[in-house]
């Protein structure tokens, strides 16, 4: 990508758990994350600010803290970014029409959630210890009342251009490929993207998604949905630095807002 | 009891040859049958209802599977218990005529309980709630507790056990309130009539989406109910998981009741008019000393 400036290098992978009175602080986005090591336990805290401000680094009084008492030998932490546990349903920066037999990309921020593991050496088997969303997110209802799922809410749009202010050092960036194969038009006002079933690739510090294709056939509930097994063209060479929470590189899953909206109200 | 006893007398003679232990113990195949028969075939039974059941549970729910086990198991069991009577030499004609006459008596003497069990298998078949449910049964809400054969054990939030025969939820209408996963709270509020509508509702829908618990979808709506006795009456519904109903439930109209007070919009309570009973003049005010009082 021309034009996108190098992005954060050190924050992802593995590092010793700190020395006995040690007090760590990682800065990822709007959360700011304090590790401790004090009696052969490990002390973890976090605060985040709130959108769009800038975020206050400095350790809140009475900031609640999650300890761990740590095996023998477990010294070292690893920390990866992985997709949030849900789908997500993120709208378009403008609600288009796909026409029929037309295609459109569009791209995603998605924010990521910290997993941290331990483990006894750098590479070694890893047992988790907690994972921390870097943003909030809403919940919202996906589907109808008798047959829906939870989801997240995102409040940030899918572009249709992969412009420089789109890279951050706490969002992934997903590419979407929307295929309208139907004899109808399709409205694109929302959409579901499965990201439980996407793995997250590093590249020049930027976080980057597979490239997703959902071909829409007519019938939303058979929308057809495949994950490429590599980076997207836009970030060749990407490597691979945490795996998908879920098994499936092609499925059927309902990813259109339905045109009737839920009004929830029945008096 | 006597009718029984004669039945199982009957049932050894009627049977071509009888029950005749002698002749079990010296021509020893009937008997290696029926051990056979029990020893191995009611476990073969047990090992494959219970298969059934975790395949069921596993595919759909665990009352389909324990409905399937019992349907599997208790009848598979009276068949082979029949089949080793009938080993040993046993005539089944005359228990089962026994055991008709019986069962009459003992219909006649427990129809509630049997009832009951019936509509066990419906609420289990029907499946209007499952365990860990939140149910209203007339004024009672609880959590589900168990469902057996003969009631169901409901725990109610101040941790009391109400035990329901499972004909009266069969008979009865009841709420299933946990069904869905996501739940209607709704906030009734009132604001003073020189309040901007627009404006209440505008702040109402803010409050709503600042709330982290509520849904963004369905979406949050204010609903306007009337002109009441002292005040402009909205509902605010939101929507929301089971488990934050009642977080939200608290949670927002304290979030109102700042909102409102921050925006300097007033919340009115019933106003009283008091009327001395002259049709246009003032109410009369006699000031008294207090020495006088």
């Amino acid at each position: 990508m021309n034009g996108v400036p190098k992005g954060p290098t050190g924050l992802w992978g593995g590092r010793p758990v700190p020395a006995q009175g040690e007090r760590q602080r990682l800065d990822i986005g709007p959360l700011t994350m304090w590790l401790h090591a004090e009696d052969g336990e490990l002390w973890i805290a976090y605060s985040r600010s709130p959108d769009g401000r800038e975020p206050d680094r400095s350790l809140p009084d009475g900031a609640p803290w999650s300890r761990w008492a740590l095996p023998e030998g477990q010294r070292h932490l690893h920390l990866s970014p992985v997709f949030p546990d849900r789908p997500l349903v993120v709208k378009p920066e403008h609600a288009f029409s796909l026409m029929r037999r037309a295609s459109a990309r569009i791209y995603v921020r998605i924010p990521v959630w910290v997993r941290v593991e331990i483990t006894d050496e750098p590479g070694g088997r890893r047992a988790l210890l907690t994972e921390i969303p870097t943003v909030t997110l809403s919940e919202t209802w996906w589907g109808d009342f008798r047959d829906g799922e939870m989801a997240y809410w995102l409040t940030t749009t899918g572009r249709r251009k992969l412009t420089p202010d789109l890279f951050d050092a706490h969002q992934v960036i997903s590419a979407v490929q929307l295929d309208n194969l139907s004899e109808d038009d399709l409205q694109v006002e929302k959409l579901s993207l499965r990201v439980e079933h996407l793995s997250v690739y590093e590249k020049d510090g930027w976080l980057w998604a597979e490239e997703v294709r959902v071909e829409y056939h007519g019938d939303d509930d058979g929308t057809e949905i495949h994950m490429d097994d590599n980076a997207p063209p836009e970030a060749a060479g990407a490597r691979e630095i945490s795996p998908a929470r879920m098994q499936g590189r092609s499925f059927k899953a309902r990813t259109f807002a339905r045109l009737r909206a839920l009004s929830g109200w029945g008096g | 009891m006597l009718t029984m006893a004669m039945a199982f007398q009957q049932a050894q003679e009627a049977a071509p040859g009888g029950f005749d232990l002698d002749r079990l113990l010296a021509e020893p195949g009937p008997l290696i049958r029926a051990a056979l028969l029990l020893f191995v075939g009611i476990p073969a039974v047990w090992v494959l209802s219970r298969w059934l059941r975790a395949h069921i549970s596993g595919r759909y729910n665990a009352q389909k599977g324990l409905v399937v086990h019992k349907l599997v198991f208790w009848p598979l069991a009276l068949i082979i218990a029949v089949s080793v009577l009938k080993e040993l030499g046993f005539s089944l004609a005359p228990l089962l005529g026994a055991a008709g006459i019986l069962g009459i008596a003992i219909g006649f003497a427990s129809q509630t309980s049997v009832s009951n069990i019936i509509s066990g298998f419906f609420l289990l078949g029907e499946e209007p709630f499952k365990v860990g449910d939140t149910i209203q049964v007339g004024d009672m809400e609880g959590v589900v507790l168990t469902i057996d054969m003969l009631s169901v054990k409901v725990r109610t939030f101040d941790n009391r056990m109400v035990r329901i025969p499972n004909e009266t939820l069969v008979k009865s209408q009841f709420t299933n309130v946990t069904y869905f996963p996501i739940r209607r709270v709704d906030v009734p509020v009132g604001v003073a009539y020189r309040e901007d509508i627009g404006r209440v509702r505008q702040i109402l829908l803010e409050v709503a989406r600042d709330n982290p618990n509520v849904l963004m979808e369905p979406e949050p709506l204010v609903i306007f109910q009337g002109f009441g006795g002292s005040s402009v009456d909205f509902k605010l519904a939101v929507w929301v998981r089971q488990d934050s109903y009642l977080l939200v439930r608290n949670g927002i109209a304290e979030d109102v009741k700042k909102r409102l007070d921050a925006e300097g919009i007033e919340i009115p309570f019933p106003h009283v008019s008091l009327y001395a009973g002259t049709e246009t003049g003032p109410l009369p005010i006699r000031l008294v000393k207090e020495d006088d009082a």
